[in-house]
């Protein structure tokens, strides 16, 4: 169970860690529609943007914030991009690179390199898939034709800069990033269609989101703040879907103890049944015989714990340094290294359940054991 | 008022549908400090009238009082209770726990009293002093001869100053010299402690030194022999051996309740 538990919580780490590093980060701010009392968004373009204003108090707030690590504000739009004689739909994002960079962490280049900065024509990085159905390499000229936020249609030629793989395949087939500037110029917008937010200590996400929201509630544009569990609810159904497996392999764990360790003091019992008549002889209490039995009980349930928490912890630790190798996720390209974490309150649970367990095991032999007169039992003799 | 009286009592067993009748109207009475020997061939009823004397069975028919408690009529509990208090039993094969030394056998009986742990222990080791089991303190059952794990039930019995003791066949697994000792160390504390004992025996030599004499026969009582000793005058033919070490502690036991329980 401690080793189970272990593995489950690595695959929830990783998981939040591959929603946060791929892009979405421990929080993002983004325009609404509607606030919270229904009526309709404070100014002109709250219906996908954020405006300079709130763009501007996110900063403000954010500066002040020792917990956050990068800010990368966002604009997204959609459009053609044309290579030749292809022309396929993409979604595009204008990304400011240095930030972004750390908030993609875990997305990988698999040709060319991230933005530099000083590159002489617009750069794109284009999604593996993409690409493929482009047929473009890096150094490649595309063109991204779109419409701008003022209506017109609007197109830039970019170089392809590098080809990426977020690890998720349907976002690697239609994802085009460039430069903020690009995309600004290509939308012809000013603000962004959302910031993203990581931070270096995510118990901190909470006071961030309180700050933000207050400093928010001031601003003539509506604005969210969510966190990233919010904008992915496909980790909380994973993780209530796990965990409802995990419960069910301690139940049938807990079954096959209790079976074990009644086996183990039924036999205990059957074997004592004179030594018990001797005690209740003596003046011993069915109450008093019952104890000893249970904390019998509770003694092979505590060593028994002990045993298989420490054999637990070696083997997270042991299974921890030689990795397990795992087959790409369902809709992902790759497959990851595995590790399993010592989860301090899933070792606290086993050792509880073991020694729950052995009681309850204990408690049907022991009470068989003081049924009948004591002559009988000392009869077994 | 007597010890122990035993009337028209019965007790009977189905085994594989067939009844059999172990005790069968057994009555009797036995005064304070009497040592009464219950002898008869195996299957007499001996052993399941010493389980109906002890509180540790019930009677199909009839009463155990035991001074003045009616112990067949006691719950399960309260008998569990008043054999705690008032009731030492020997037992044939020494029965004693296998995974405790000797003298965590005898401390037994001594969980249930509201004693301290010093008082414990100092009547553990007196009475293992006097029946020269102090050597052997600390060895488990299976480290003691016969005669030793019976002079270790025998201080189990003890230490808690029983009013009644019952012994069910306790030299059966002696040699005869050893079953001296354990017969003269019995003698002596009823001798010297007015505590009543009622023993099962085949044994010549045991029946020898009682009192009184009740031959069962087929769970009735077939003779009863009174010999009308006073039951702990000292008299040279019968008192312990003085060079008995078994013998001279005996002095030195707590003495028995000095009234009979009133249970009803």
């Amino acid at each position: 169970m401690t080793v189970a538990a272990g593995f489950l919580d690595f695959t929830f780490w990783g998981l939040r860690q591959s929603i946060v590093y791929a892009g979405v980060g421990h929080l993002q701010v983004l325009p609404i529609d509607d606030d919270t009392d229904g009526n309709r968004a404070r100014g002109p373009a709250a219906h996908d943007r954020l405006g300079s204003d709130v763009t501007d108090a996110v900063r403000a707030v954010l500066d002040a914030q020792p917990a956050v690590e990068a800010v990368a504000p966002r604009l997204e739009f959609q459009g053609l991009v044309s290579a030749g004689p292809r022309t396929l739909a993409f979604a595009g994002i204008g990304v400011d690179p240095a930030p972004e960079s750390h908030l993609r962490s875990l997305v990988l280049l698999t040709a060319g390199e991230w933005f530099t900065g000083a590159e002489r024509m617009p750069h794109a990085l284009v999604g593996s898939g993409l690409a493929r159905r482009l047929g473009v390499q890096p150094r490649d000229v595309v063109s991204l034709i779109t419409y701008s936020d003022r209506g017109r249609m609007t197109a830039a030629d970019v170089q392809v800069g590098g080809i990426f793989e977020s690890g998720v395949v349907e976002y690697d087939v239609r994802t085009v990033l460039v430069p903020l500037p690009t995309a600004r110029d290509l939308t012809e917008a000013s603000g962004a269609s959302g910031i993203a937010v990581a931070l270096r200590d995510p118990a901190a996400s909470n006071d961030v989101i309180r700050a933000l929201r207050r400093r928010l509630a001031d601003t003539p544009t509506a604005a969210r703040v969510a966190r990233w569990d919010e904008l992915s609810p496909v980790y909380a159904s994973i993780v209530r879907l796990y965990q409802w497996i995990l419960r069910t392999f301690v139940a049938i764990v807990t079954v096959v103890v209790v079976l074990g360790v009644a086996n183990t003091m039924s036999m205990a019992v059957f074997e004592r049944v004179a030594e018990v008549g001797v005690l209740r002889a003596l003046g011993f209490g069915p109450g008093r015989i019952v104890t000893v039995f249970l904390l019998e009980a509770a003694t092979i349930g505590l060593a028994g714990s002990a045993v298989g928490v420490a054999s637990g912890i070696a083997a997270c630790l042991a299974i921890s340094a030689l990795g397990i190798e795992m087959p790409p996720p369902p809709g992902h390209t790759h497959g990851y290294v595995a590790a399993v974490h010592v989860v301090p309150r899933a070792i606290v649970i086993a050792a509880v359940i073991a020694v729950g367990a052995a009681i309850l095991a204990a408690l049907g032999p022991s009470l068989r054991s003081i049924r009948g007169e004591v002559s009988d039992a000392l009869r077994a003799t | 008022m007597s010890a122990i009286v035993a009337l028209d009592l019965r007790k009977q067993f189905t085994v594989a549908g067939r009844t059999i009748h172990a005790v069968r109207g057994v009555s009797f009475a036995l005064a304070p400090g009497a040592l009464c020997a219950i002898v008869g061939p195996s299957g007499s009823g001996k052993s399941t009238l010493l389980t109906l004397l002890g509180g540790l069975d019930v009677p199909t028919a009839g009463e155990v009082w035991i001074g003045t408690a009616n112990v067949g009529r006691m719950s399960a509990g309260r008998r569990t209770r008043f054999r705690a208090a008032n009731v030492g039993f020997v037992f044939q094969a020494h029965n004693l726990v296998p995974v405790l030394t000797a003298a965590e056998n005898v401390a037994l009986p001594l969980a249930l009293l509201p004693l301290s742990a010093r008082e414990r222990a100092r009547r553990v080791g007196a009475l293992l002093d006097d029946l020269g089991l102090h050597e052997l303190a600390h060895h488990r059952p299976g480290e003691l001869s016969g005669g030793q794990q019976q002079r270790v039930g025998l201080a189990r019995a003890l230490v808690t100053a029983p009013a009644i003791v019952l012994a069910d066949e306790p030299t059966a697994h002696l040699d005869s010299r050893t079953a001296r000792d354990v017969v003269d160390v019995m003698r002596a504390m009823n001798r010297r402690r007015a505590t009543t004992i009622v023993l099962a025996t085949h044994d010549p030599a045991v029946d020898a030194v009682a009192d009184e004499q009740i031959a069962l026969c087929d769970g009735v009582v077939a003779r009863r022999d009174e010999r009308r000793r006073e039951p702990w005058a000292s008299s040279s033919s019968d008192s312990p051996s003085a060079t008995s070490s078994v013998t001279r502690g005996v002095a030195s036991l707590p003495l028995p309740p000095s009234h009979w329980p009133s249970y009803s």
